[in-house]
């Protein structure tokens, strides 16, 4: 099989919705990423009302508040495309969406379900569960079949296009983001809209995560404290963030400002099992190694480096190894940052907002205090971010081995 | 590249899920015969469970290291029509582009592809609108594709089921027969295909397409084609 056209273009992001735990837009982000002193970290929307974002109203009745947390940010790109999205032909837009499953699971609708249909001795009572599904919401059911943000997405920006859905953990945001550019490079569409979108607070997750060990026992407000900053174990965070992709060419022949462009990207997988990690940080070293390649770049033109530091413990090894190797490479190391100090791990939208945010990020002189690595990485990554380095690479790894990564490139770069 | 699915939706979880949509077919005194596609008396589908792998690699390099080459994937599409959240559009428009999409990639003309492995669920919403897909893309005028769905023989495996329809195809043509489409005693007329029978049909195959639907209006349509031995 052949693409059907292949005429390489670099593909630029001219948009983006995002909502974290410090609310909704980029703007609110930014300054809790880059404020300065020891602000209590912001990892959950305990309230989120999503109604207010929302241009249907009554698609909030129908779909869990996770699914709600990512229709909102593809409602926030839309609105930032503003009038431009008119310029598409329905056809020529789709949508990819990292979620935490195809299917929202552990949403609150079949928690209440299951409570209500457990037997005494184990297992679920059918008729009970399905007769308090109906009773919670009639539509309750409906939750768990189809992966609500792809299609209410889609109704949201008429996208009728190619469309995917990826379920690999923390990868699965920048993963949708890596196929949706090159589906876009390629001609597929002319424009998608690509993100992730976690809200890991229903039964299920927690308890996975916990059961690992792999849950903070303690204080939420400091964040995420990886790399043996002495306070192991992870903080799951609220976040979604959208990003709209459209080639340079497409972009500048609607006068659209574009932020970022997409260098090139790589994705692998060196599971050793489920949840058992990747020690040696090989696919998280091939996958940065294999994104530079695609972008025809070396690591001295990188001038930032964006990691998950999930406080996750097969993720930090594994990312902790990838990094040693990147910087036992000697001089002109990139500069490193981690959101998650701040702002909670986000499972499935993890790496997405830095990249919205890269702009700003590449025009601070230093990476923001909030985000600079302490532990066993202080002193060994730079702050200093250099301003002839272009590029910047964005770097995530799941606890199954899977490793994404994509080098980007700040528009108007000097 | 190793690719596929896997899915296993027998549970009370997801039975009591499905069969409160109206999709799950109400036979149970006759559970073989329970899963009709295209069969005018079709009251839903029923639930199946397994996993089917393909292995895809570049022609040359299968040739080299001489592996028996099934069927060439020669096109793909993939379209969303998100229209109502289990609903297709009544026109089947998601699933017409998909089609399309997939024979243009591979730039193949309609009347080359001998049999479509359908979605067939056995409900009697999406059999009827497919059917109608197909025989927009396939115009009998100028085609002479058999349609079937081996869901009638699986069951719905959901996650699965498309990847094993693929595998489907590429038997298909490999082996230069069309798989069964089981259970169907009598036709609906508001299915204008043709329909395959009870029975493998040994039938001279270039290409042969696998159409599947998803909940939300996720389409995708894969092409394969015969290959020389």
């Amino acid at each position: 099989m052949t693409d059907r056209v292949n005429t390489p273009d670099d593909v630029v992001v001219t948009a983006a919705g995002a909502v974290t735990a410090a609310g909704v837009g980029l703007d609110a982000a930014w300054a809790a990423l880059s404020e300065p002193g020891a602000a209590p970290a912001r990892t959950t929307l305990p309230s989120f009302n999503p109604a207010p974002y929302l241009s249907d109203r009554r698609m909030q009745k129908a779909i869990s508040t996770e699914d709600a947390l990512g229709l909102v940010a593809v409602e926030e790109a839309k609105r930032a495309l503003g009038e431009a999205l008119g310029v598409f032909s329905p056809t020529r837009i789709g949508i990819y969406v990292g979620a935490p499953s195809g299917s929202a699971i552990d949403n609150e609708f079949y928690a209440e379900a299951l409570r209500a249909g457990r037997r005494a001795g184990g297992g679920i009572d059918p008729v009970a569960f399905a007769q308090a599904s109906m009773r919670a919401r009639p539509s309750a059911l409906l939750v768990g079949l189809p992966n609500n943000v792809l299609c209410y997405g889609s109704l949201v920006l008429d996208a009728r296009g190619a469309n995917c859905n990826y379920t690999a953990g923390p990868a699965s945001g920048l993963t949708a983001v890596l196929h949706a550019s090159r589906k876009v490079a390629r001609g597929g569409l002319d424009l998608a809209v690509a993100g992730g979108f976690a809200m890991p607070d229903a039964a299920v997750m927690p308890a996975i995560v916990g059961g690992h060990g792999w849950l903070r026992a303690g204080d939420d407000a400091i964040g995420v404290r990886p790399y043996g900053e002495g306070a192991p174990g992870t903080v799951l965070a609220h976040q979604a963030t959208f990003l709209a992709l459209e080639t340079r060419a497409t972009a500048t022949a609607r006068g659209a400002k574009a932020s970022v462009a997409i260098r090139g990207g790589a994705a692998n997988a060196a599971a050793r099992g489920p949840f058992l990690g990747d020690p040696t940080g090989d696919a998280a070293h091939m996958a940065l190694r294999g994104a530079l390649a695609a972008a025809s770049a070396s690591l001295s033109e990188v001038g930032l480096l964006l990691v998950s530091g999930a406080g996750v413990a097969p993720v930090d090894v594994a990312e902790q190894a990838a990094l040693s190797r990147v910087f036992a490479e000697g001089k002109g190391n990139p500069a490193l940052g981690i959101s998650s100090r701040v702002l909670g791990f986000p499972m499935e939208a993890s790496g997405v907002l830095e990249l919205a945010l890269l702009p700003r990020l590449m025009a601070c002189a230093e990476v923001p205090e909030p985000m600079r690595p302490r532990g066993e990485l202080q002193g060994v990554a730079p702050t200093r971010i250099d301003p002839s380095k272009p590029l910047a690479a964005l770097l995530r790894c799941g606890p199954s081995g899977d490793a994404v990564c994509l080098v980007v490139e700040r528009e108007g770069a000097p | 590249v190793l690719t596929g699915g896997v899915d296993s939706m027998v549970s009370p979880f997801y039975l009591a899920g499905s069969s409160l949509l109206g999709a799950l077919s109400k036979r149970n005194d006759d559970p073989t015969t329970a899963s009709r596609p295209f069969d005018k008396d079709r009251d839903g589908f029923v639930l199946g469970e397994g996993a089917a792998m393909l292995m895809l690699e570049e022609e040359g390099h299968a040739r080299a290291r001489g592996a028996r080459i099934l069927a060439e994937l020669a096109g793909a599409g993939v379209t969303e029509s998100a229209y109502r959240i289990t609903d297709l559009h009544p026109e089947g428009t998601g699933p017409i582009e998909a089609m399309q999409e997939a024979l243009d990639v591979a730039g193949v003309e309609p009347e080359a592809v001998g049999y479509v492995n359908a979605h067939g669920t056995g409900t009697a919403l999406n059999d009827r609108i497919e059917a109608l897909a197909v025989s927009r893309v396939f115009p009998a005028d100028r085609c002479a594709v058999v349609v079937g769905s081996t869901k009638s023989m699986t069951g719905h495996m959901i996650s699965a089921a498309g990847a094993i329809e693929l595998a489907f195809c590429a038997q298909a043509v490999a082996t230069q027969t069309i798989p069964p489409n089981a259970n169907l005693f009598t036709p609906d007329p508001e299915c204008a295909v043709t329909l395959a029978g009870g029975a493998p049909e040994a039938r001279s195959l270039e290409c042969a397409l696998s159409n599947s639907v998803g909940f939300g209006g996720s389409n995708t349509a894969l092409l394969v084609r015969r290959t020389a031995p």
